[in-house]
């Protein structure tokens, strides 16, 4: 067996040493490449370390993500049957469905709908620690007109910079530590005239 | 692992590209989470992570899932533990792109420094706890005796398997827990390290002891 890929391991032989997937004579070889070389040992090591990350949220996550859509499903309805009457504007664009994978971020201020004025702070739910936060806004037709990246849950937007009595929708993105996602999903509102 | 050949299929032996399609489609749906997670890992925010994100599926797609094929071929270990090495991998290809090669930043860069003042001799002498230590100041007698145990411990350490010599490295070394050990190295429980630490320090001494130098026993 050669050590090649430059005499560093090379990926697969990285992931079989991992798996307790190489014979005894090739692991005998890996271990002694690995004893001498830091930068494979070092790989060896932060892969273990992500795998290990990996495994213990899994179930956790699953079940919470269930949770949180269940909760969603819920949310909506009582939703649909307070905002009904109310309904004098265009119709919000439908929430972002929920995929696979993708959870509900509550978004917390302006309410849906409100007219906004100098500069108007918004706010959604946190995601938890070690997140990332997409902030964006467009207008009716879809153009971003501005975004924030911000691991705070909360951002600013100067009124001025926008069009007076214009509709426009904010959504955050949220990427979190264990790669699954979170949004959420278009709010529409407005600018003072 | 034939399973996870079976998963990929479709990616790497559908005739129709409409087929091939859906497959990667399913390949990526499954997996992104895992490889949105390594590429987070890798630092940086939203949009760095993203950007890797973006460029490890165009990696994995290129030259026609020739990355897909050589873990096929290969087909010992699991999809998830291989999909996390080449996505590491492939993050630092991508920094090494945009940023050109730097020197690694914390843990490489400090060991190789580490190494060149000490080397797992000086490592596991300090764990067998000899005697006092030869300074610059000693007298020739003392630096001689530091050589023999010198010599002694590498001529000991050159008999361990391999697996033991890495265990040492990571311990001493890398400083790493006990259990991250276990782990890394497939040993049934952290226990089982102990155990074997405490063995090879024994060995140690007593190569030491046939060599006629003394140790202090903790």
């Amino acid at each position: 067996m050669n050590i090649d890929e430059g005499d560093h391991l090379d990926g697969v032989r990285v992931a079989a040493f991992l798996d307790a997937q190489l014979d005894a004579a090739e692991r005998r070889q890996v271990e002694a490449h690995l004893e001498v070389c830091d930068r494979c040992r070092d790989e060896v090591i932060q892969v273990g370390r992500l795998m290990a990350s990996d495994e213990r949220p899994a179930r956790h996550g699953v079940r919470s993500r269930l949770l949180a859509a269940s909760a969603v499903v819920a949310a909506a309805v009582v939703m649909l049957a307070i905002l009904q009457p109310f309904a004098s504007h265009p119709p919000d664009p439908p929430i972002r469905a929920i995929t696979e994978g993708t959870m509900r971020l509550e978004p917390i201020a302006p309410a849906p709908g409100s007219s906004i004025e100098g500069t108007a702070e918004f706010v959604w739910q946190s995601a938890g620690r070690n997140v990332q936060y997409r902030f964006r806004v467009t207008d009716a037709a879809g153009r971003v007109v501005a975004t924030v990246n911000t691991a705070d849950t909360m951002a600013r937007l100067a009124a001025p910079d926008l069009e007076r009595g214009a509709n426009y929708y904010w959504h955050v993105d949220a990427l979190l530590a264990d790669g699954s996602s979170a949004t959420t999903g278009l709010h529409r509102f407005q600018v003072r005239p | 692992m034939d399973d996870q050949a079976g998963e990929l299929d479709g990616i790497l032996h559908a005739t129709d590209e409409r087929f091939r399609t859906a497959a990667w489609k399913q390949f990526v749906e499954r997996y992104s989470a895992l490889i949105l997670k390594v590429c987070r890992a890798m630092g940086g925010d939203y949009d760095a992570a993203m950007d890797r994100y973006a460029f490890v599926l165009d990696e994995l797609r290129a030259h026609d899932f020739r990355r897909l094929r050589t873990f096929v071929a290969d087909g010992r270990s699991k999809l998830s533990t291989w999909l996390v090495v080449v996505t590491r991998r492939l993050c630092l290809d991508h920094h090494r792109h945009r940023y050109g090669r730097t020197r690694a930043a914390g843990s490489d860069a400090e060991r190789s420094a580490r190494r060149s003042r000490r080397d797992l001799v000086d490592l596991v002498s300090q764990h067998v706890v000899l005697d006092d230590l030869a300074t610059p100041e000693s007298d020739p007698t003392e630096l001689l005796e530091e050589s023999e145990r010198q010599v002694a411990l590498r001529g000991a350490l050159a008999e361990l398997d391999p697996g033991d010599r890495l265990l040492l490295r990571m311990r001493f070394d890398d400083e790493l827990s006990v259990p991250e050990i276990a782990r890394l190295l497939n040993f049934p429980s952290p226990f089982h390290v102990y155990r074997r630490l405490k063995h090879l320090l024994q060995v140690m001494r007593k190569a030491l002891q046939r060599a006629g130098i003394e140790t202090t026993s903790s």
